[in-house]
């Protein structure tokens, strides 16, 4: 493999790893709510802009720093769970949605007035790239660790959701939740759960797209447009449709441009073509149930 | 009873009506309305703020000398969002509503959006800002005192030309990059590879491994904003880019973001292109007094230049005239305006409305862009 490709892999596999962590919120709150919570960029902004405040601003180290962001995030997230979707919940579908989009515009306006339009630094510090696999391809330590934490925190998703007791309460609520309630399962409980452990996922996903492309008020926009994507492409709602219509999404943006099998122009369009043709040939998703079984 | 208090009350509504408009032209006669169409929300506020800054702090210092021929100028603000859209409903509103017959017009795009509009209406419009070709041709009452951005582009074509035979490009989607882009491809005469992206990227990682793989002799970066010049930058340098790097003046027009890169963009070379030198006596003055009042630093030291000197050539051509609510006098004025000592250098306006300033190269020499000597 040339060197040019195992770069690209792995500039696709970091992208990937991060629309994944953002993914897998978007899918879950999907999956327990029933609907596309469009201010989760947000949440991928407000982690790093937090992050940035603990490390940069009070000087804490990067663990610690994480740490805080992460609970501030969850923090977040509760209470925007609690204030706004819970009194919505049993409402039509399109009353949290048109919600989350009011949520969203609402929140990058607050990061404009207190942190203002200009570009953001996540850290003084500066990283020299690593060159592994025999040298063939250049890495940032942050780079590094944002594809082993997003594989750990991808996996250890999965098997929390299958092996542990909130895990599989989760899937039933999700599943179905009257029937859920019944069996005495807190739809509460279970929506505070997912908005904790998605919001949790962005707010990492944030730190590290932070460490990739400095701060700016609407980085998490952009990220989730891909998210939403990803999403889509794996199956609304289906865990692992999201972690692989990330890294598809991710490889394919990499692959096509790097190659120069598309113009670089087009790049941001990649998600919505792949978006646009699984539809057209596989609109259940990836890891979606067929419409024509779902309809027997 | 009810119809007398009525009656009463009627009155008293009406005497007071009449009492306000007696009080208005009184009032008007002192102030000089300008209105002003500028970025106040959205990414483009890193221009508009401080657009709005220079001028607030001159329009004061004119109006604490006198004002122009005893009128104290008001600037009415309104969000133009550095789109021609929002910059046209802000002209109409500024026109129809507070009857303004003199705008700033802030960014290239607010001025090809707004030009057509008061053009019709006679409305005059001065940009400290906009660098677009095409505001040359925008109108009769269209006036600007920044260079056009195809000076930039020639300039650094004509470096690119004596050093680097094949040269990579990376280059935002937007009006003004693509002008300098498109000028800077137009007069190299090397191999070009140019990579386009849109406003909403932020991941150049590919675009960077695919230059550095195809033999480039130079970069050069053609962004909208600072925002995007650092996010290159800061994924160049991850990259281990290794070769000169040439910039246009959204780069080579802040300190801040370069300072935060010295080895690096010092070991590869930057060279950028702009139309003043970062220093000088009364450039440092300037400086120093918005520091005093904002308690911060202009970040685009040749914008913070251009909106000093356009607000007071529109202020000398004002001054000049008998009547300011008569545009054709003030737009002939300003066509009169020859041998200007401004902080840009010795301006006169054109018979397009432009001043006669063009761009020119300095080398970041870890602290300053300093000019480069060849």
């Amino acid at each position: 493999m040339s060197e040019l490709v195992a770069q690209l892999i792995w500039n696709g596999l970091v992208t990937g790893a991060l629309i994944a962590l953002v993914a897998l919120g978007l899918t879950l709150i999907y999956g327990v709510a029933g609907f596309i919570q469009f201010a989760h960029g947000e949440m991928v902004a407000l982690g790093a802009y937090a992050f940035m405040i603990f490390h940069k601003l009070l000087h804490w180290e990067i663990l610690p720093a994480a740490l805080a962001a992460v609970t501030v995030g969850v923090v977040v997230g509760l209470i925007i769970e609690k204030l706004f979707f819970r009194p919505v919940r049993e409402h039509d579908p399109m009353i949290p949605l048109v919600l989350s989009i009011g949520l969203s515009i609402g929140l990058q306006a607050l990061i404009l007035i207190f942190f203002g339009p200009n570009i953001l630094t996540i850290s003084d510090r500066s990283f020299h790239s690593l060159s592994i696999f025999g040298k063939k391809i250049l890495a940032t330590p942050s780079q590094i660790w944002a594809i082993f934490l997003s594989f750990v925190l991808m996996g250890g998703l999965i098997l929390f959701l299958k092996k542990t007791k909130i895990g599989k309460y989760l899937r039933a609520v999700a599943s179905n939740r009257s029937v859920a309630e019944v069996f005495g399962m807190s739809t509460d409980h279970a929506m505070q759960w997912i908005f904790g452990i998605g919001v949790g996922l962005a707010v990492i996903a944030g730190i590290f797209l932070g460490f990739e492309q400095n701060l700016e008020p609407l980085m998490g926009v952009h990220m989730s447009v891909k998210a939403f994507s990803a999403v889509v492409l794996g199956a609304v709602g289906s865990v692992r449709g999201a972690i692989l219509g990330a890294f598809l999404i991710g490889l394919a943006e990499s692959l096509l441009v790097g190659l120069s099998i598309i113009p670089s122009g087009f790049s941001a369009a990649i998600p919505f073509v792949i978006l646009i043709g699984m539809l057209l040939v596989r609109p259940e998703g990836l890891f979606g149930r067929r419409f024509e079984n779902l309809r027997r | 009873m009810k119809k007398i208090l009525l009656g009463l009350g009627l009155s008293l509504f009406l005497f007071g009506c009449e009492s306000a408009t007696q009080n208005t032209p009184s009032s008007e006669e002192e102030v000089l309305r300008i209105g002003a169409v500028n970025p106040l929300t959205g990414e483009a506020t890193a221009y508009g703020d401080q657009t709005m800054n220079i001028t607030n702090m001159v329009v004061e210092e004119i109006n604490n000398t006198g004002g122009i021929n005893g009128k104290k100028i008001e600037i009415i603000w309104e969000d133009g969002k550095c789109t021609g859209k929002d910059g046209s409903l802000a002209a109409q509103k500024l026109i129809n509503v507070d009857k303004v017959n003199i705008m700033l017009v802030s960014c290239s795009m607010e001025v090809l959006g707004v030009a057509p509009i008061t053009e019709n209406r006679e409305v005059l419009v001065f940009s400290t800002l906009a660098t677009n070709p095409s505001i040359r041709d925008a109108g009769d009452f269209v006036f600007r005192s920044t260079p056009s951005d195809s000076s930039q582009g020639q300039v650094l074509a004509e470096y690119a030309d004596a050093h680097f035979p094949k040269i990579g490009i990376i280059s935002e989607q937007t009006d003004y990059a693509i002008g300098v882009t498109d000028t800077f491809v137009k007069h190299f005469n090397g191999e070009v590879l140019r990579e386009d992206f849109l406003s909403s990227e932020s991941d150049f990682k590919t675009r960077i491994t695919k230059l550095k793989n195809s033999g480039v002799d130079a970069l050069f970066l053609s962004p909208q904003t600072p925002t995007k010049f650092e996010i290159l930058i800061k994924q160049l340098q991850e990259q281990n880019w290794d070769k000169p790097i040439l910039v246009n003046d959204a780069g080579a027009g802040d300190l801040t973001v370069v300072r935060k890169y010295p080895e690096f963009l010092t070991n590869v070379e930057l060279v950028g292109a702009n139309f003043i030198a970062p220093s000088g006596p009364e450039l440092d003055a300037l400086l120093e007094k918005y520091q005093t009042k904002y308690g911060t630093d202009p970040r685009y030291i040749s914008y913070a230049a251009s909106t000093a000197d356009g607000i007071h050539m529109l202020a000398q051509a004002l001054e000049t005239v008998d009547d300011v609510s008569d545009t054709h006098k003030i737009r002939d004025a300003l066509y009169n305006i020859k041998d200007f000592h401004g902080l840009l250098g010795i301006l006169s306006i054109d018979d397009h409305g432009e001043v006669n300033i063009t761009h020119s190269l300095f080398r970041f020499d870890g602290e300053n862009f300093v000019p480069l000597e060849e």
